[in-house]
């Protein structure tokens, strides 16, 4: 339970492996007394070190299997499983981000996004919201992506997953409100992450404690219809104000410029789509 | 609340016998930095024993922290009927203290024990087994029970001093059950005037001898102290009740207050304003002796309502403990420690306490108690909190319940040495657990708590690591 100053006592991470989500972690464990993570992910290895490093901060860690591309039933169940004792925070940082150049986005790739994306995390959303609703108290926080606003052509496939997933969080921020519990759906830029490495970096990139640094805060926010969305940086709200108002065409173009800019941050190139696949669990973090 | 059926486990907003639901609402805590959203119930007359949703019940909602509600469940409310019977007075858990006061006081009664704020229930009272400033020689409220009906899972049980339940019921924060009904023992007070002595003092050993020398002649003693001056000071003030009237007429019984606070969008209090509030108030202060009524001297804090809104939206928790006789030094120690905080000790109050009661997690023994109100806004508190919690610990002391919104739930076992026996009797009157509060969830005082904060979580004193400075050049990192 949460404390008179606001320190917290238990806290999930659906994704444990997720730069972002464990520097959300680590910055409330280290300014909220947490007393027990648990971390949840398909990279048993990776949650294995994640559980030593927090175990080495006087943290209590359990580590549970999680895989958003199981069947609904059986992902629902591992989000329950985290959240058996009552749970003051739930951070969901799954997500995969392909090369979505100008040839696209191979079917196979297409079809793994959007079930890493929005399904699997869909039904874990869906699993936690309910959990938090019947205890009465908690925080849902939703990675979503400045790219859920709208889809751009240099990341259709991701932009429009991460869409889905926008939409369910908003909507399931609507529907615990009142019950004690609440939503914070986050909506980061580009975030320097082991997902987006290989990615060109866009503008106002910031690091994955910027994002926990965001939320740490808005964690302290009164809960009102207006404040469920949280913009990392704060100026990227309006930034995607503009890109949604821009006609397609002219977006278009400005993503062909941005990639084409020899000043632009460079590739580090390497990864594939495929390594991007075989890496479910990386951070949801989305060029903007 | 009676049985349903173990088919359709009722949700907390389902009320019994087809009374329409009440919506969850928002509570508070006392000190305004804490809330929950919880579905009132009332335990009316027909209602023999508590639904199996999870609930605790509710007063007034005096407590600091999170004692008296349940999120995602029920808080209950018991009947507020006042009957005189004698020497006697049978009330419903849910009557206010300051009510119940309104009508025995003009009959020449009163409750030998009355804690600082009269806003409190009798429910509230005894679950928290509350003291008064007269504790050396009065005892806690636990005392004046002569016979408690309290409504649990298991039925409704008639309890009196004696039966394990029933000690296990005062000072148990409520998670027995539902404190339905109590027959108090009354005390006569000739009239509601009162001889208060006040005495400005510099320096804590100095306060404490003079509360000492002070409790030879007067009942009631307690000292305000100013840790927020360039030294300890204070004023010890002493009452002796029921004195006669200077003028021949009786003193007006407590009204509730007559200022009210409204919530403020920034704090009023901070260190500039209490140090200076503070030093007013020392300075105006002279050596006394006059007549009062009783309401004047012994209720401070019925005289402002609202006074939590001077916080601003933060609020505060108070941090009260004991330290046992022959402790001193470490209370000399906590008060430098209170004025070193990242907060200013907004309102400090020093009492003796007397011997321990019988109850199981009863608050009082024998001893200073020192209470202090901080505000909420500063998480780095958490690890100044904790530190003194375990000193206080060490030497046998303890936090209070009633005030608790920060203690550590490995440090509040360590204080409560008869916390198991304490389990096991609440176990038998509520063997599912139903009776369940954040308080108790948070501090694991049912079920043993989870596993332990780390030492020192909270904010480090330098910190806000930021990460402004960082480049974000296009260089890679892996976070």
């Amino acid at each position: 339970m949460r404390d008179g100053l606001g320190r917290l006592q238990r806290v999930v991470l659906l994704g444990g492996t997720s730069d972002i989500g464990r520097a959300i972690v680590d910055r409330v464990v280290a300014t909220r007394g947490v007393a027990e993570v648990v971390l949840a992910g398909r990279d048993r290895d990776g949650l294995e070190r994640g559980a030593a490093e927090l175990t080495a901060t006087g943290v209590a860690v359990s580590v549970v299997a999680l895989d958003a591309r199981d069947p609904g039933e059986v992902v629902a169940a591992a989000v329950d499983e985290c959240l058996q004792a009552p749970t003051d925070v739930v951070v969901h940082a799954i997500g995969m981000l392909p090369h979505d150049d100008r040839d696209g986005v191979a079917p196979g790739l297409a079809a793994a996004v959007f079930d890493v994306n929005t399904t699997g995390s869909g039904v874990m959303l869906l699993a936690a919201a309910r959990r938090l609703q019947d205890q009465g108290h908690g925080t849902l926080v939703a990675l979503s992506s400045v790219a859920a606003v709208r889809a751009r052509p240099d990341n259709l496939v991701y932009g429009a997953a991460k869409a889905g997933y926008d939409a369910l969080a908003r909507g399931l921020a609507d529907q615990v409100r009142g019950s004690g519990a609440r939503v914070l759906v986050v909506r980061p830029g580009f975030v320097h992450s082991s997902m987006t490495a290989t990615h060109d970096v866009a503008p106002l990139a910031r690091q994955p404690e910027d994002v926990a640094a965001a939320v740490d805060r808005a964690l302290d926010r009164p809960d009102r219809p207006g404040a469920t969305v949280v913009w990392v940086p704060a100026a990227m709200a309006a930034v995607a104000l503009g890109i949604r108002l821009l006609p397609g065409r002219a977006l278009a173009a400005a993503a062909r410029r941005i990639a084409d800019d020899p000043d632009a941050d460079h590739h580090q190139g390497g990864a594939s789509g495929n390594d991007a696949a075989a890496d479910l669990g990386a951070d949801p973090g989305a060029r903007p | 609340m009676p049985d349903h059926s173990p088919a359709r486990a009722p949700s907390p907003a389902s009320a019994p016998h087809g009374r329409p639901p009440s919506p969850p609402v928002t509570v508070r805590s006392f000190g305004r930095s804490l809330a929950g959203r919880t579905t009132p119930v009332a335990l009316t007359a027909d209602v023999d024993r508590l639904d199996p949703v999870p609930g605790i019940a509710r007063g007034s909602g005096c407590s600091y922290g999170d004692q008296a509600w349940c999120s995602g469940g029920r808080v209950v409310t018991a009947p507020d009927d006042v009957v005189v019977d004698g020497d006697h007075v049978e009330v419903g858990g849910g009557v206010v203290l300051r009510d119940l006061v309104a009508r025995l006081w003009p009959l020449g009664w009163t409750l030998a024990v009355l804690p600082g704020s009269l806003a409190v229930t009798v429910g509230g009272a005894i679950a928290a087994d509350v003291h008064g400033k007269n504790h050396p020689t009065a005892g806690s409220f636990g005392r004046l029970v002569a016979r408690l009906d309290l409504v649990t899972p298991t039925g409704t049980h008639v309890l009196g001093p004696g039966d394990e339940a029933f000690h296990a019921t005062t000072g148990g924060m409520g998670l027995t059950g539902v404190v339905r009904r109590a027959r108090l023992a009354l005390v006569a007070q000739p009239t509601a005037w009162a001889d208060h002595e006040t005495r400005p003092i510099r320096g804590a050993s100095a306060l404490r001898e003079a509360m000492r020398s002070a409790l030879g002649t007067h009942h009631h003693v307690a000292a305000w102290v100013d840790l927020a001056g360039p030294d300890v000071r204070g004023i010890v003030e002493a009452t002796t009740v029921g004195v006669p009237a200077p003028n021949g007429t009786d003193a007006p019984v407590p009204g509730g207050p007559r200022i009210h606070v409204p919530p403020l969008p920034t704090a009023a209090i901070t260190r500039a304003t209490i140090r200076i509030g503070n030093a007013a108030r020392f300075r105006r202060a002279r050596a006394t002796r006059v007549a009062v009524p009783v309401a004047d001297a012994l209720f401070p804090l019925e005289a402002v309502g609202g006074f939590p809104h001077l916080y601003g939206p933060d609020g505060f928790v108070q941090h009260q403990v004991v330290v046992p006789d022959g402790a001193e030094d470490l209370l000399d120690d906590l008060l430098g420690r209170y004025r070193d905080l990242p907060v200013v000790p907004a309102l400090v109050v020093l009492k003796r306490l007397g011997p321990a009661g019988p109850g199981h997690l009863s608050f009082p023994r024998a001893g200073w108690t020192i209470a202090v109100d901080l505000p909420a806004g500063d998480r780095r508190l958490g690890r100044h909190l904790d530190a003194m919690d375990h000193d206080v610990a060490a030497v046998g002391g303890r936090v209070y319940l009633a005030k608790d919104a920060t203690a550590d739930p490995a440090t509040v076992a360590a204080m409560h040495p008869r916390l198991d026996e304490w389990r096991s009797i609440a176990d038998r009157l509520d063997p599912d657990h139903v009776v369940t509060s954040d308080m108790d969830r948070r501090l694991g005082l049912r079920r043993p708590a989870r596993p332990a904060k780390p030492p020192g979580g909270g904010l480090p004193d330098t910190d806000q690591p930021s990460s402004e400075h960082r480049t974000t050049d296009g260089e890679h990192r892996d976070a």
